[in-house]
């Protein structure tokens, strides 16, 4: 139904079964690239992106102009965020019925990807021995946080607790105060992202041998794998790192020093002797670049608080903006705090067309991200349209693809099998 | 199943540091042949970086290059003079992949950009990484990783709010930008083997914070505000402190939902009819109130118990792992995801291994080779220069 051009996975058909961030991230980008990537929810568990659905008042939900609306659940910013050129089916895989729907989408599509916890598709019967023999082709992917085995394996886990679990909440901060949560959950797209990598090579492995497969991912492991150096320095010389703040073991200065204005501060990294001066330069001092403590990196570690002080006694009166183009006239890494409502007019995004406007017939219409952090010149992809409503698609998936009558869904309807709106709030509304 | 999932797919590799060698690891673990293309003499920056074996500096013991280059090759070649881009060129007549991290421009300035290398192999897939991507005013500015935090729009609300933003550990978005790298890869990859088409990758770091963050750009979209820093706040309006003290003096990270989970393990079931309680946005809204129930819960439980009767109740509370508790933690202990693996100069030493399994595919995980280990295989051996003639290349400093 969704064509355009240069979209290379066109064709594509993926079942996603997913909670929080991380296989929906996955699954909007499988979209982007073409693929039809239908969101499956069930009527008593919505998306927890959706909402409550009688959200009460003073929510921490975010809805156009904070109005919740008559439809709470088809408003909110996250879920258009997260689930944007999806599908949207209702379906309860705990009813027979359901489970049986659930097998012949499975037998028409490429793709299963779940991130319930480890074991839920195998206690609903809906396990990959099970859908194998529906689709002996199909690529199911499953993305619990621990992994399917270990003593962590039936705990619940976002990007939050992964960061805590990883290591690098211990990491992040100062060493005077405790150690800091980036509340962004970064672990997810990071998940995302290489589900992303690996769910495209599996299905060139299946166009070469014909064959599906199964994948299990450990999100705890992925996120884990971005602290290599940390790891190797207690692998090689037994050394748990502590939090540093801004700082780097061997670049100095390096840190963010404040700005004109309230709250505005840019990021310096000085990586050489060279870099060094020319922030004297550029600062107008110098005599610094004489100066014998800050003669090399080594000193300039050394005698980062004396060097944190001279730096922000200058940016202070700098606006963040001026000083970046400077500094980076002068060859020396630097770039402002950017908030991110700065960045809807920053000159750079706006060239490189990272946001898109894109109309919701019951939200209206907003700008969103609508560029990754890669672009690709023969097939760009490209936002489509905007996240499904709840059960949008029910008919098309149900009477157009798996050819049932109106009389069918009338009864799964009356069963609660299928529903056109959200039957109870999600226990893990977000 | 037999064989990797990336079987025969040949890869280039002219960067250094995390960013490009993070992306072409993925591809070598899972089959790929990778060429990594050093600087004569000095080779990756990532061999002067360290960690080193008791500190002492050895291009050939960096961990960080250890650790992002398993199983690869290493050649050395000076790409700017006329013989070095002459070999760059038979190496990308043999290639499907090459990833490069120079500043924008700098390839082109070779006579290697990717228009004069899709000349030599149409079906070349070639991916750029940098800071900010090869067009926009930024495009030749330099950053680091504390720069792309920042620009990226990440720092701003991560840190306490009577602090200046923090950055994340480490070099994390090289490693994001690896991960995304290996996801464009694939994709171009699937579209060649349809179309016989190869084409070219803008990896832009500072647009992949963006990606990263982009739940704030919903604030200000849809509301008009901009997201704070809260430190380790839940929620934006007075919410609870997500991290807590324990008996033994632990650090747990708590979390409140599911509720009816929360009231069972801290054993106060009046809390269930507590009007302060009654809805999540009133959790929220008094969640300086919830603080004093989950800091006394956390006072008289030690770490380990009251993390395990925590996930008992589906609550995704954690331990704040130091790097030693993550090298010792049961579960990554149990799944032998470290392992062992000998290098000929720094010996045996525990390894990350691969998060994943496909189907019963095998990974692949070798020891990160000496600077040019592989000169004399990959000049004489695959692209056909005699002895006599890698001796002159060797005697000019290109190799």
């Amino acid at each position: 139904m969704l064509t355009g051009v240069n979209l290379p996975l066109q064709g594509i058909r993926v079942l996603e079964l997913s909670v929080a961030w991380a296989a929906p991230f996955c699954g909007k980008n499988l979209s982007f690239f073409g693929a039809e990537v239908i969101k499956v929810e069930a009527p008593t568990r919505p998306d927890g992106h959706r909402g409550s659905i009688n959200p009460a008042a003073g929510g921490f939900t975010i809805y156009p102009n904070g109005v919740p609306g008559e439809r709470p659940w088809n408003r909110t910013g996250a879920f258009a965020e997260r689930h944007r050129d999806k599908l949207g089916l209702s379906v309860d895989l705990n009813a027979s019925e359901g489970k049986e729907l659930f097998k012949r989408l499975v037998a028409l599509s490429d793709v299963v990807m779940v991130n319930y916890r480890a074991g839920v598709m195998d206690r609903l019967g809906l396990g990959y021995d099970v859908l194998k023999q529906v689709n002996p082709g199909l690529v199911m992917v499953l993305l619990p946080g621990f992994g399917n085995t270990g003593p962590y394996r039936d705990y619940s886990s976002y990007g939050s607790n992964l960061e805590a679990l990883t290591g690098a909440a211990g990491l992040t901060g100062y060493p005077d105060r405790e150690p800091l949560n980036s509340n962004l959950t970064w672990p997810d797209p990071v998940v995302g992202m290489m589900a992303l990598g690996t769910i495209v090579a599996a299905l060139r492995h299946r166009s070469v041998t014909g064959e599906g497969m199964l994948m299990e991912y450990s999100q705890l492991e992925v996120a884990v794998r971005t602290l290599g150096g940390f790891l190797m320095d207690y692998s090689m010389n037994g050394r748990a790192h502590h939090r540093i703040g801004n700082r780097d073991p061997v670049m100095a200065p390096h840190g963010v020093y404040p700005c004109q204005g309230e709250d505005q501060w840019l990021a310096v990294a000085v990586a050489s002797d060279a870099e060094w001066r020319a922030l004297c330069g550029v600062m107008s001092k110098p005599e610094l670049a004489e100066d014998p403590r800050f003669a090399d990196g080594p000193g300039r570690l050394r005698n980062h608080d004396a060097l944190d002080e001279i730096i922000a006694g200058w940016s202070s009166a700098q606006d963040k903006m001026s000083a970046f183009h400077a500094l980076q006239a002068a060859g020396v890494a630097a770039g402002p705090v950017l908030a991110h409502a700065e960045h809807f007019t920053d000159p750079h995004f706006r060239e490189r067309g990272f946001f898109q406007e894109i109309y919701h017939p019951e939200a209206g219409t907003f700008p969103f991200q609508a560029v990754n952090g890669f672009k690709l010149s023969r097939t760009p992809g490209r936002n489509r349209r905007s996240a499904p409503l709840y059960g949008e698609h029910n008919r098309y998936l149900l009477q157009d693809v798996l050819g049932l009558g109106d009389e069918d869904l009338a009864h799964l309807e009356a069963r609660q099998v299928i529903s056109q709106v959200p039957l109870a709030d999600s226990p893990r509304a977000l | 199943m037999e064989g990797t999932v990336l079987d025969g797919l040949r890869v280039l590799e002219l960067s250094e540091f995390v960013a490009g060698p993070f992306c072409t690891k993925m591809l070598a673990e899972m089959g790929a042949q990778v060429i990594k293309v050093e600087r004569p003499g000095a080779g990756d920056i990532a061999r002067q970086a360290g960690p080193f074996p008791k500190d002492i500096p050895n291009a050939e013991a960096s961990g960080l290059y250890l650790y992002l280059n398993t199983a690869k090759k290493s050649i050395t070649l000076d790409l700017s003079c006329s013989s070095g881009q002459e070999a760059l060129r038979r190496l990308v007549a043999w290639a499907d992949v090459l990833v490069e991290s120079f500043a924008p421009g700098e390839m082109e300035g070779w006579g290697l950009g990717y228009h004069a290398l899709e000349r030599v192999n149409p079906g070349l897939i070639m991916a750029s990484i940098t800071p900010f991507g090869q067009t926009g005013p930024y495009r030749h500015y330099k950053a680091t990783d504390l720069v792309t935090f920042a620009m990226g729009g990440l720092m701003s609300t991560v840190g306490d709010p009577d602090r200046p933003p923090t950055k994340l550990p480490g070099p994390m978005t090289s490693y994001w930008a690896g991960v995304h790298t290996f996801a464009a890869i694939m994709v171009a990859l699937f579209h060649r083997d349809l179309s016989g088409q190869g084409q070219y990758i803008d990896t832009s770091m500072m647009e992949m914070v963006g990606a990263h963050t982009n739940s704030n750009y919903l604030m200000w979209s849809h509301e008009g505000r901009q997201a704070p820093r809260r430190g380790n706040t839940a929620g934006f309006g007075g919410g609870f402190s997500q991290f807590h003290t324990t008996r033994d003096g632990g650090l747990i990270m708590v979390a409140i939902a599911p509720w009816d989970g929360l009231v069972e393990l801290l054993g106060k079931p009046e809390l269930a009819k507590d009007p302060r309680f009654a809805s999540r946005e009133a959790r929220q809204q008094h969640g300086k109130e919830l603080d004093e129930y989950l800091a006394a819960f956390c006072r008289e439980h030690d770490l380990e118990e009251a993390f395990q009767t925590a996930q008992e109740k589906r609550l995704t509370w954690a331990p704040i792992n130091t790097l030693a508790d993550v090298f010792t933690s049961p579960q990554l202990q149990e799944r032998g995801y470290f392992f062992d693996m000998a290098h000929p100069v720094v010996g045996a030493l525990p390894y990350p291994g691969s998060p994943l399994k496909m189907g019963d595919a095998p990974f692949v995980f070798a020891p990160a080779p000496l600077l040019g280990q592989h000169n004399e295989e990959v000049y004489t051996g695959l692209l056909g220069y005699t002895k006599a003639d890698l001796a002159q290349l060797r005697e000019a400093g290109v190799v």
